[in-house]
């Protein structure tokens, strides 16, 4: 176009780049070609209008932050102790409480003190960072600490059954809540937000009871194997944000 | 099911030729099932399907239909086609989330018009029984059914009795349920088991727990299917589902053709080995010699469960 007196209309395409759209204030010439050419700038403008859709004003989710977020591997691949330090590391920016982290193999769990270790001694030489406490560990006065459980298989279906042989001599019903006080004794409580890292699109025998409302997301792996990016982990965030969670109504 | 034989006799099966079947309507396959069929079934193929009907709601709104009853009563003819579909596919058995106990907090509106819906279907089940009988498709209901009005209550006692001996198919609808519900009624008849001196605290295990569950007599769930495109389990067979294949389908329940079942079959089967080996890591084993040993507290279960039926089919 030759950009005679012009007004732009940037217009968004559908490959995300920018279209700017000229046209002009001025008559039309006499011109055969000059007219052709405002003939053809007219359907242009008008194919522009009929197919792009004017740039949405973009309004970014609030960002919903699980209380507690379980992280599944179903691919023994992908258990790297730099992946529980990033996602420990990043859930204590974003003010997760509770880390839970669970693989069928019992690689984590059977590993669970020297793991301890580890971490502790990496957080521990980071300044003003939240206190993280592992398993057993009591509260005491740290209401604001980031609590990490680190469970395998024989915490799945098979914590039900121990809660069941602790419930079966009590002489009252067994009801829900009894069930949840004697999972939580084992440090065993709902997520709200579930990350399964591996190909196999299965729960893998997590603990089942307190899968009732959590979310899912599954990805094949990390984008670099062993790491956890900062920005993988807010995309995390932004599709547990964006879920609807209507429990039942 | 008791020593007592007690008929259905509320509701008569219809046969002449004005009536309109509503649970078992001749439909046609898409023209390249027969390929796809004969594809699938050269691997492994799921015995027992459990799906998540999500979506009926958002279809009606969507569609601009007068109430979401409307959307709830497309569900259950779009439930009746995937119920063909699966049996087509292989599948023996197939369990369906129809009612949660959650869903007891939506408007009374929508409530007792779903209540009245399955008194009304369940109704029609029975006057199609010529077709049940034919196909010998066993029906079940899971969840905690006291919770539901008695008359339904009397309905699907009565379906359960009828189909009890049927064994080409199988199919469990879920009302009134919750996972946490079943496994803790399942707990509690522990409890009493224990209580009565019928077993000791060494004897639970899970096995015993999957005994004791309302899907005790039903296959291991193969394939989880939930619609919508919401990735959670909502409290549904949260036990029976820790080690099965995940299949969530960005559709709403009544657009699910048959396509996208096939797409799910086809992903089971290429999960199938992997979760094998898993269930081989995460399952306990189980000796024969202890489950002889709770055969009795399992006897003085299924007669207790049975007692509450024997009494809705009579009264």
């Amino acid at each position: 176009m030759d950009g005679l007196g012009a007004s732009h209309c940037y217009l968004r395409g559908p490959s995300d780049s920018l279209t700017v759209v000229e046209h002009c204030d001025k008559k039309l010439e006499t011109s055969p070609i000059l007219f052709v050419n405002y003939i053809f700038g007219f359907l242009l403008l008008l194919r522009t209008l009929l197919v792009f859709q004017p740039m949405p004003k973009k309004e970014s989710p609030k960002l919903v932050i699980p209380k507690h977020m379980a992280v599944v591997f179903t691919d023994d691949a992908h258990v790297y102790l730099s992946c529980l330090i990033d996602i420990i590391a990043h859930s204590v920016f974003y003010g997760i409480e509770k880390l839970t982290f669970f693989d069928p193999w019992c690689i984590l769990e059977s590993r669970k003190y020297e793991i301890i270790a580890e971490l502790r001694k990496f957080f521990e030489s980071r300044p003003n960072q939240r206190r993280i406490l592992f398993n057993e560990e009591s509260d005491g006065e740290a209401t604001k600490a980031l609590r990490v459980t680190i469970l395998g298989s024989n915490d799945g279906r098979a914590s039900l059954v121990r809660a069941c042989k602790q419930l079966c001599h009590s002489t009252e019903e067994v009801s829900i809540a009894s069930v949840y006080e004697k999972l939580a004794t084992e440090h065993i409580q709902d997520p709200d937000f579930l990350l399964k890292v591996g190909n196999l699109n299965s729960l893998a025998g997590y603990p089942p009871w307190n899968l009732r409302i959590t979310e899912l997301l599954s990805i094949s792996s990390f984008e670099v194997q062993n790491r956890v990016q900062d920005y993988e982990f807010l995309r995390f965030l932004q599709a547990y944000s964006s879920r609807d969670r209507r429990i039942g109504k | 099911m008791g020593e007592k034989t007690t008929t259905a006799k509320s509701i008569q099966p219809v046969q002449n030729k004005n009536f309109e079947p509503e649970w078992f309507v001749d439909r046609k396959l898409p023209w390249w099932s027969y390929f796809a069929k004969r594809w699938l079934k050269a691997g492994p193929l799921p015995k027992h399907v459990a799906i998540i009907m999500d979506g009926n709601r958002r279809y009606a709104r969507t569609h601009k239909y007068g109430s979401v009853i409307e959307g709830h009563s497309r569900g259950f003819t779009q439930l009746t086609q995937v119920l063909d579909w699966c049996r087509e596919l292989g599948a023996i058995e197939v369990t369906v989330y129809a009612f949660s106990i959650e869903n007891f907090k939506r408007s009374d509106e929508e409530v007792q018009g779903l209540m009245k819906m399955a008194e009304k279907k369940f109704e029609k089940l029975l006057q199609e029984r010529v077709k049940l009988e034919e196909k010998r498709i066993r029906f079940r209901f899971f969840g905690n059914l006291k919770l539901l009005p008695i008359k339904l209550q009397k309905l699907m006692a009565e379906i359960e009795w009828i189909t009890k001996d049927f064994e080409q198919g199988y199919i469990n609808v879920c009302l009134a349920y919750t996972a946490q519900d079943e496994i803790a009624r399942s707990m509690e008849y522990i409890r009493r088991g224990v209580q009565k001196g019928l077993l000791e605290e060494d004897d639970i295990n899970e096995w015993l727990v999957s005994k004791c569950l309302d899907t005790r007599k039903s296959f291991d769930v193969d394939l989880l299917i939930r619609t919508s495109g919401e990735n959670r389990l909502s409290d549904f067979m949260l036990w029976q589902c820790s080690n099965c294949y995940l299949h969530v389908v960005d559709v709403l329940w009544p657009e699910f053709d048959f396509s996208h079942l096939y797409k799910a079959f086809l992903a089971f089967q290429k999960n199938y080995r992997p979760i094998e080996e898993l269930n081989y890591v995460i399952r306990e084993d189980v000796s024969e010699k202890a489950k002889e040993k709770s055969q009795d507290f399992l006897d003085w279960m299924e007669k207790d469960r049975e007692t509450y039926t024997l009494s809705l089919l009579e009264s």
